[in-house]
């Protein structure tokens, strides 16, 4: 794929071909900006365009390199992906070796690593030499939407280049042009998508508005819950696993559209405007101080988490307060 | 040879290029020109700041040709071995991939065997800190009493995790962060030589973005100018920096100052939109507020802010709307997010709230404040008119006038200092006679009246009271008064509540002794049955009781 078709991110790829055809490729990149955003198919343009046949600065797409790259099967290009949550040192020492080899084909050598910042500790370590001085003609492209929960040694031997989030309108454009959604399915999955592209490729939209739906009864009914209902309910949260995530994400940003509902009034500014009339009439219900306590909950309880704690015991602390913060409301 | 970027281009090959760490070269040096070569050395310092660079060039000092030297040649065939990193001598390894004790046993087999070509066999251990612990034990040996041809460098940025048995055995070197200014002469050295143009703000810009490590600051340069080419344009900086800039931030703290949380919320969609990095935000804003912060309390800002002319007057006057309390709570507040704005996945969520709470501070009175405020009250009312101070009283509370003056008009007129101070003197006294009694006396004992012939304690707790009682005490308070005063008294020991009930007598005289005003406050107190705590409370804030 060319660097053409890599939407909403001209700069950076600007950037990125005039580095090929100057010969100024760094031998370590540092690819961040939100989840979905292009990053992983920038860094499989940048290495296609460096073993491109055409060596013309650009992917064809064509070639067999390309196509192979594409597909993950190319010997000198190697994809490695967070396992279980975490890059170990296992799979470092697997890029080094493979890196330590010359090129089968030739061209350059290069490791695309996602979610780098789920490397573990001992891993980032161990990466660090291979990181600042890797052997010619070979380039390490990291790809994370968090860099700043890298080591700083890490980053600071990479050339960063960050990803923007996409624009609402430019996503909405792009879901019609390419997909065919209708104007109005568009533009609902462009403000869930929240300037991810990605998401919005790969939302299924009837689910993603369930999970948000959820979420949104979760803090609307917070106050009525019985104590016993409670405990069941975060059981049953809980055993969401991957969606538990989006679940906590979604009760941020309704939190957030709360509290900004309540200050400002300004429609404008709310994520989730098909909920526009429900999330201005709850936000009536509850104080300022009391929407802050909720956002700060809930960023807690995902914070836990993020960080692997207990989801149950995590989600029943969270309901708790929740609730504890409703009755109060009642009273 | 591909491309290297700048970092590694210019990794320093001689002690002279090493930047900023001139304590640490000079040092090394001289060891090597007087012949004191330890076996085991540490250097620690946070990211690109030139440890490793200066264990190599170390490294090439110790087995260049004509033996040690305080500076390499890096001509020789040792030196350009070791630049190759071929050198069967110098033997660089990672400590963060070989962790175990098993790698460290291998590293202690290999250093039994003499040097190949040169004098000494150096290891060079990078990342030392992910050594583990057992690792870090099974060196301990081979560090104390190492072969006579053995040289260690260990290199960490996380002395933290070096046990202190390891330290002990090795000279430890701390590199500093790497000054500003050296930072641009750096740059400006190599913007130089590579034929880029470059102005000199955009690099103190560079340099700052850095934070002390020239090795960020030279990926930096190395972004910018595989982003801008040959010619670096001043605006180009910021954005390529992932900066929102002053006049940006500048802003963001108008909007706070004027509490405009909608104002503020649409600026940070605009930030959001551009693709700001948070958390840079955050560090910006955190500056920001530091500069303003001194802006209000230095007087002589220019030398502690480092901005341009236009930026500090701009700041100047925002610093005369905003008080040092809420710059304070601003700044707390940001300082609170940052470790969510690392792990979160959703950061500029979490930005976003706390600027709202930014946004709506409400100025909390300070504890401090509260109590000179209070202070100044208790002050004025001693110091203030006697019609003043008997105005409130009068007119609210029976108890805390200042009428019980008739027995102290006499201590005035036989030339004695007025009561309290008596009470005082007589306390002093006890004190020097036995020193335990005046504790007691001292906490629980008031003089509720003094004259020619009685003196009458009031005691707090009857405890005290029995305590006073004994012959013994009683004596020494004879004695005391004796002394003080100059003719016997007779003491008369009561609770504090008969006290007061004996003081509603000299009432109604009241007038007569206005001018008698001031040390009135402990004897007014006794005068009610209405609790302590209270009076006080009435007192200090001219109340009344309803």
């Amino acid at each position: 794929m060319s660097f053409k078709n890599i939407f909403g991110h001209e700069r950076q790829t600007e950037l990125l071909q005039r580095a090929i055809i100057s010969g100024n490729v760094s031998h370590a990149y540092l690819f961040h900006g939100p989840e979905g955003v292009g990053k992983k198919l920038a860094a499989c343009t940048l290495a296609q365009a460096l073993n491109c046949e055409r060596r013309d600065g650009d992917s064809c797409g064509q070639c067999r390199s390309c196509r192979n790259i594409l597909k993950g099967t190319h010997p000198d290009v190697l994809f490695v992906q967070p396992e279980e949550g975490y890059i170990r040192i296992e799979e470092i020492r697997a890029v080094q070796k493979m890196l330590g080899y010359r090129a089968f084909e030739g061209g350059w050598k290069i490791a695309i690593m996602e979610g780098c910042d789920e490397m573990s500790i001992g891993a980032a370590n161990s990466f660090l030499k291979t990181l600042e001085e890797p052997p010619d003609r070979t380039t390490i492209i990291l790809i994370c939407s968090n860099y700043n929960s890298l080591l700083p040694t890490i980053f600071s031997r990479c050339q960063r280049i960050r990803f923007n989030p996409l624009h609402g309108g430019r996503i909405q454009d792009i879901l019609i042009k390419v997909k065919g959604a209708p104007l109005e399915a568009a533009c609902a999955m462009a403000s869930l998508a929240d300037g991810s592209l990605g998401r919005a490729f790969s939302i299924d939209l009837q689910e993603a508005i369930k999970l948000r739906n959820e979420a949104f009864d979760l803090i609307l009914e917070s106050g009525g819950r019985d104590v016993v209902d409670l405990f069941a309910l975060g059981k049953k949260i809980s055993g969401m696993k991957e969606e538990l995530k989006g679940l906590l994400c979604w009760m941020l940003t309704l939190a957030r559209d709360l509290a900004v509902t309540k200050i400002t009034g300004e429609r404008g500014l709310v994520k989730n405007k098909d909920l526009l009339p429900k999330i201005e009439a709850l936000a009536k219900k509850f104080s300022h101080e009391a929407l802050q306590g909720m956002f700060e909950s809930i960023n807690g309880a995902l914070a836990s988490i993020q960080r692997h704690a207990n989801p149950q015991l995590t989600m029943d602390h969270l309901l708790i307060s929740l609730t504890a913060r409703g009755r109060t409301l009642k009273n | 040879m591909s491309y290297q970027v700048i970092a590694r281009k210019w990794r320093p090959n001689t002690f002279e290029e090493v930047v900023g760490q001139n304590h640490i070269v000079q040092t090394l040096r001289n060891a090597i020109s007087i012949s004191r070569i330890g076996h085991a050395y540490l250097f620690a310092g946070s990211r690109g700041v030139g440890k490793t660079s200066t264990a190599r060039i170390f490294a090439r000092a110790i087995n260049c040709k004509d033996g040690p030297r305080p500076d390499p040649c890096n001509e020789c065939e040792s030196c350009q071995e070791i630049l190759a990193s071929r050198s069967m001598d110098v033997i660089e390894i990672d400590g963060a991939s070989n962790t175990s004790v098993d790698d460290v046993r291998e590293l202690r087999e290999s250093v039994k065997y003499a040097p190949a070509k040169t004098k000494y066999k150096i290891y060079i251990i990078d990342e030392v800190h992910m050594l583990s612990k057992s690792a870090f034990n099974a060196l301990l040996k081979t560090l104390e009493e190492p072969p006579s041809h053995l040289i260690f460098i260990f290199a960490t940025t996380e002395l933290n995790k070096v046990p202190e048995t390891i330290l002990s055995r090795c000279q430890y070197f701390e590199f500093k962060q790497i000054g500003s200014a050296d930072i641009v002469k750096q740059l400006n050295l190599i913007a130089k030589s590579d034929g880029i143009e470059i102005s000199l703000d955009s690099l103190k810009r560079i340099s700052h973005a850095a934070e002390g490590s020239l090795r960020d600051a030279e990926s930096l340069l190395d972004q910018v100018i595989s982003y801008s080419g040959k010619r670096v344009e001043d605006g180009q900086i910021t954005s390529l920096l992932g900066m929102a800039g002053q006049d940006l931030i500048g802003k963001v703290v108008d909007k706070i100052i004027d509490r405009d949380s909608e104002g503020l919320l649409a600026l940070y969609q605009e930030v959001i939109q551009k693709g700001q990095d948070i958390r840079m935000f955050c560090r910006e804003l955190q500056e920001y507020l530091r500069n303003l912060a001194i802006a209000k309390v230095s007087r002589d800002p220019k030398k502690l802010i480092d901005l341009m002319e236009e930026d500090l007057s701009f700041l100047m006057k925002q610093a005369e709307r905003i008080e040092v309390e809420e710059i304070q709570y601003l700044f707390n507040t940001l300082l609170k997010i940052d470790y969510d704005l690392k792990s979160s996945p959703a950061p500029s969520l979490v930005l976003e709230m706390a600027l709202i709470r930014m946004s709506r501070y409400q100025p909390v009175q300070l504890l401090e404040d509260i109590m000179k405020k209070l202070s100044s009250i208790d002050l004025g009312e001693k110091t203030a008119s006697p019609s003043r101070c008997a105005a409130p009283a009068k007119a609210g509370v029976k108890e805390a006038a200042p009428e019980e003056k008739a027995p102290e008009r006499e201590e005035k007129k036989s030339g004695h200092a007025s009561g309290p101070d008596v009470w005082e003197k007589i306390l002093e006294r006890v004190r020097g006679k036995k020193e335990p009694l005046h504790s007691y006396m001292a906490s629980g004992t008031e003089m509720v009246q003094l004259d020619s012939a009685v003196l009458r304690i009031g005691c707090r707790e009857k405890w005290i009271q029995e305590r006073l009682k004994t012959q013994e005490n009683t004596a020494v308070i004879r004695e005391a008064i004796l002394e003080e005063l100059g003719s016997p008294r007779e003491v008369r020991l009561e609770s504090i509540e008969a006290a007061s009930a004996a003081q509603e007598v000299p009432k109604g005289k009241e007038e007569t002794f206005k001018e008698k005003e001031a040390p009135q406050k402990m004897p007014a107190i006794e005068e009610s049955s209405t609790p302590r705590i209270i009076q006080e409370a009435v007192q200090i804030f001219n109340g009344t009781i309803i």
